[in-house]
């Protein structure tokens, strides 16, 4: 940019609005952005709204969040838009979940890496199931497991995310962990869990793959049964009779978390200080009342703990894909 | 009937004074958001969610208010159609074909007056479907698979010879380039196709951006054309309201529409676009003896705006009674619903009858003011044309970029909408139509992921396709499509004659 | 003669996506259909409708825009154009008042009288979009910095 503008615009902006006050000692946010990776009405979308409206009832952030929808390639234009232009912007938070790390694993983000940017916090996770019609010959996991081992294309397995996405990836992970040359396995992707769910209803499919959130209402309703849960442990209410998957032996744990990663560059004091801003957050009565309304089980990792744990989340499934052939 | 006595107690509920004011504001705020072309209700409810939250609103008043952002916008969407052909959603393109040759010739205030009426019939003829058969036909839509759907497609493009105008050939070409444009992006297993490598065609091109590039940039070349003979405005403004034999002669054009729409909204995915096309296609092919549809045709604008009306009361039903959304908006409608720890899904009417007895009873209120909202101000919102067209224009452009830009952030989006407005520019100069090209962006992908789906379904036999008696039935109306137009014109010599002589003028 | 050259111009397309519809490879989970037929679908439906175009063209009556009107549009292409490259770098109010005053020209307002109506425009604009739908508008990276 042309250095005189900018002088000329920075007096202009200086003298007009009186806005360019010296950064005072320690972070304090201004003019937050949340990134919602896709358009409106989306589930990332939701969570920046909502949460914007939480941390501002806080006072954690002055003023309002405002909600920007940049939307492209399952969260890939975002990603690479606060790598390269928001670099050390401490404003801007992007949400993100397993939709993001798992796009991330199958290098579907232009050759970027979890590296890239700063992961904050996750907030709350809905784990993953695998479930059939109540009349379905599957009695359980073990099943469906055997089925496999005949011949994996006897199982047609539907969900609502792309192929590669979350929900095909679970059924993967848990086939790859039953030891089924996951190549073979069938799985069809339809647009949302609820369009999958009804060829399960209609009987056109055998197993669904989709998230606890998801299958609630229908099981209730006695259109679905649940197989199993990915989670590491027993699921209250409904679900308190299935079994996860660590339980039959599979050491799987599918759990879709809602959290936000910041662009790369951000000073120390700013990422510390929105650590704690989630930190607070998670702990507020208004999210505490709001995350079961989402579906979202309690899962809360912070800073350092959500690095870590994003990172590794990237890493299992790069394995995953690397050893089925997927990736090279 | 048990169902009515519901219905009488729903009333109840609608019309508690916070209910009345709350739908009101709902169908307001839709028709504003629907005149703004891009817009969209999908927008309006994601911002209100949180709002009504902190507001504290019941759960009815929440719900009474999206449906009444959702079906308002339908009809504000109508305006900015029919005067300044501006479609802003894929489901109006079938009102430009003849709403806006009416508004240009000064019968800008008829076509507003019949897509008004139209959408009332449209909007309540289809509240009683949804009192009557919503869990009947809730298991109709699940015995609709991908097959079936093809098949339903293929019979979509079978009438799209009514869509094509004077030129077959070239109506084709517009079809075929538009499923070239529906190939860009990822594909249902995630292949890139015409990306080039480009981050920002993965998810392909919007249909908003597509069919404002077409229709309303393409539409500025032509004025800035027409600058030359010096009119001030975009049309004329002639009679306001319709005359009693328009009326009449659209009445069973409504009615017809009204099912078929509503038949189609109930299908999970397919929606207010088919449900809008067919209806065109359909009652062109019953009533256009003369050739005047898409010439400004008044039954032209009844049929679709009747159909896509009907069509949003269909998409409750899967929305309801199995939890499943049927469109953009009913998705995020889903997402409120989930956040008031209403569950729908199969159980929901028997477990929230007040509610859902108090949803469409207002929903039946809110077309009552919508009717009474709108017929008055045709008078107002025909006087649109008369603002100067340095002023009107600029701002429908400027309404259009921003729209697209804050709805992607995509400074890309507005590159290829130009593009498509220069395409649009060329192919209307060269005399192929427009709408095949949107109808090809939005059914194309539909057509290919739905086959793929049932052969992947089906383990690679093509069976599929003939596998259910819906899947039979619509090979049938294929056929009966395809062959017998043919047959009537050879047995009707004279007709022909009268089609390619009117055609030629067009 | 206008059909000709628009039947050349998509035979020319139709052998370009043909080409690169058949170099699609199919995907790692691929379907039993895969990704090709679609595409070459498309192209196999589009070839024979060109070469009737380039053959048997229909000779429509095309009337071309007489030459003096070509600087306007022009300038109404460049118009649009210019929004989609000033959006982000400028801002919706700095592009949005430029792009509404030459689109205001084009269409005969008076510079004076164009220029009032881009600024109200604009302002309105931000209003209704910024302030009552929440919709994201671009401040502009320029003068980003200084709201930081």
């Amino acid at each position: 940019m042309n250095r005189t503008i900018r002088i000329l615009l920075a007096a202009l902006t200086v003298a007009g609005l009186g806005l360019a006050t010296v950064q005072a000692q320690g972070f304090a946010p201004r003019n937050v952005e949340c990134i919602a990776p896709a358009g409106a009405g989306g589930g990332w979308d939701m969570i920046c709204r909502q949460i914007s409206d939480i941390l501002v009832q806080l006072d954690l952030v002055p003023g309002a969040i405002r909600t920007q929808n940049l939307v492209g390639a399952g969260g890939g234009v975002a990603y690479a838009s606060v790598v390269n232009n928001q670099r050390g912007n401490p404003n801007v938070i992007v949400a993100a979940s397993t939709a993001t790390t798992s796009r991330l694993a199958g290098g579907q983000f232009a050759g970027y890496t979890a590296d890239d940017v700063r992961w904050i916090a996750t907030v709350g996770a809905d784990y993953g199931v695998l479930a059939v019609s109540p009349d379905s010959a599957f009695r359980n996991l073990e099943d469906v497991i055997n089925a496999w081992n005949v011949d994996p294309s006897l199982v047609s397995t539907v969900g609502g995310s792309a192929v590669g996405g979350w929900d095909h990836l679970k059924v993967l992970l848990l086939a790859d962990a039953a030891g089924i040359p996951v190549q073979q396995v069938r799985y069809t992707a339809f647009d949302g869990g609820g369009l999958a769910v009804i060829e399960i209803l209609a009987g056109r499919a055998d197993v669904f793959s989709g998230d606890v959130s998801e299958v609630l209402p229908q099981i209730e309703a006695g259109n679905l049964r649940v197989l199993t849960v990915l989670a590491p442990e027993r699921q209250e209410g409904l679900l308190a009779d299935v079994p996860t998957a660590m339980e039959l032996g599979y050491d799987v744990v599918g759990s879709n978390w809602r959290g936000w990663y910041m662009p790369p560059g951000i000073g120390d004091e700013a990422y510390d200080w929105w650590t704690d801003a989630f930190r607070q957050l998670a702990a507020s009565p208004q999210w505490q009342e709001l995350r079961p309304q989402l579906g979202l089980a309690r899962f809360e990792l912070f800073g350092d703990d959500m690095e870590a744990f994003a990172k590794d989340q990237v890493e299992d499934i790069t394995k995953l894909l690397r050893s089925i052939g997927a990736l090279q | 009937m048990e169902a009515f006595g519901l219905l009488l107690d729903g009333f109840g509920t609608a019309l508690q004074p916070l209910n009345v004011l709350v739908v009101f504001l709902g169908v307001l705020i839709g028709t504003i958001i629907g005149m703004l072309p891009g817009i969209g209700p999908i927008n309006a409810i994601a911002i209100l969610i949180p709002i009504s939250f902190a507001l504290g609103l019941p759960p009815t008043a929440m719900l009474i208010l999206f449906s009444g952002i959702y079906y308002g916008s339908q009809y504000g969407n109508s305006i900015s159609t029919i005067l300044l052909n501006v479609p802003g959603t894929a489901s109006s393109v079938a009102t430009a074909l003849d709403g806006y040759p009416m508004a240009r010739s000064g019968r800008g205030g008829p076509a507003l007056a019949i897509s008004a009426i139209a959408s009332f019939i449209g909007g309540t003829l289809s509240i009683f479907g949804l009192v009557l058969f919503a869990p009947l036909l809730a298991r109709w839509a699940i015995r609709f698979g991908p097959a079936e759907y093809f098949v339903l497609i293929v019979f979509t493009f079978t009438t799209i010879s009514a869509l094509t105008g004077r030129n077959f050939v070239k109506g084709l070409a517009a079809t075929a380039i538009g499923l070239a444009i529906a190939t860009v992006g990822l594909d249902l297993t995630n292949v890139a196709r015409f990306t080039f490598g480009q981050f920002r065609l993965y998810d392909g091109f919007d249909f908003v951006v597509v069919t404002i590039g077409l229709f309303a940039v393409s539409e500025v070349f032509t004025l800035v054309e027409q600058t030359r003979g010096g009119e001030a405005t975009v049309g004329k403004v002639g009679r306001v309201m319709i005359t009693v034999k328009e009326f009449v002669a659209s009445f069973w054009v409504m009615v017809r529409s009204s099912i078929s729409g509503f038949l189609v909204g109930v299908l999970p995915g397919a929606g207010a676009t088919i449900a809008s096309f067919l209806a065109y296609t359909t009652e062109q092919r019953l009533v256009d003896r003369e050739g005047n549809f898409g010439k400004g045709d008044i039954r032209g604008v009844a049929a679709p705006e009747a159909a896509n009306n009907a069509s949003v009361s269909g998409a409750m039903i899967p929305l309801l009674t199995l939890g499943v959304p049927g469109s953009g908006t009913t998705a995020v409608m889903l997402g409120a619903l989930l956040a008031l720890n209403l569950a729908p899904g199969p159980l929901f009417i028997t477990r929230n009858a007040d509610l859902f007895w108090g949803l469409i009873a207002s929903m039946y209120i809110g077309n009552v003011m919508l009717l009474v909202l709108n017929l008055p101000l045709v008078g107002l919102f025909v006087r649109i044309l008369l603002i100067p067209r340095w002023v009107l224009v600029p701002s429908v452009v400027a309404i259009a970029y921003v729209a697209v830009y804050s709805a992607t952030s995509s400074p890309f989006d507005l590159f290829a909408m130009t593009a498509f407005g220069v395409l649009g520019f060329f192919m209307r100069k060269l005399g192929y139509p427009l709408a095949p090209v949107v109808l090809a962006v939005v059914l194309g992908p539909m057509m290919e992921v739905n086959l793929r789906r049932a052969l992947s379904l089906n383990n690679g036999d093509w069976s599929v396709l003939i596998g259910s008696p819906i899947t039979i039935g619509l090979w049938i109306m294929v056929a009966v499509s395809l062959f017998l137009p043919q047959l009537l014109r050879r047995r009707k010599p004279v007709a022909k004659t009268v089609i390619e002589e009117t055609d030629a003028d067009g | 003669m206008s059909d000709r050259i628009s039947g050349v111009v998509l035979l020319a397309f139709t052998v370009w996506f043909g080409v690169n519809a058949w170099s699609i490879e199919r995907g790692f989970f691929s379907d039993p259909l895969g990704s090709r037929p679609f595409p070459l679908a498309v192209a196999i439906l589009m070839a024979p409708l060109a070469l009737y175009l380039v053959f048997r063209p229909l000779q429509a009556p095309v009337v071309w825009p007489v030459r003096s009107l070509w600087p306007s549009l022009v300038l109404t292409l460049a118009a649009f154009l210019l929004y989609s490259f000033m959006m982000e770098p400028f801002g919706f109010i700095v592009s949005n008042v430029v792009v509404f005053f030459i689109l205001s020209l084009v269409f005969r307002a008076t510079p004076l009288k164009g220029l009032i109506a881009a600024v109200v425009a604009t302002l309105a604009l931000y209003v209704l979009f910024g302030w009552l739908l929440e919709l994201y508008l671009p401040t502009g990276e320029l003068f980003e910095g200084w709201f930081r």
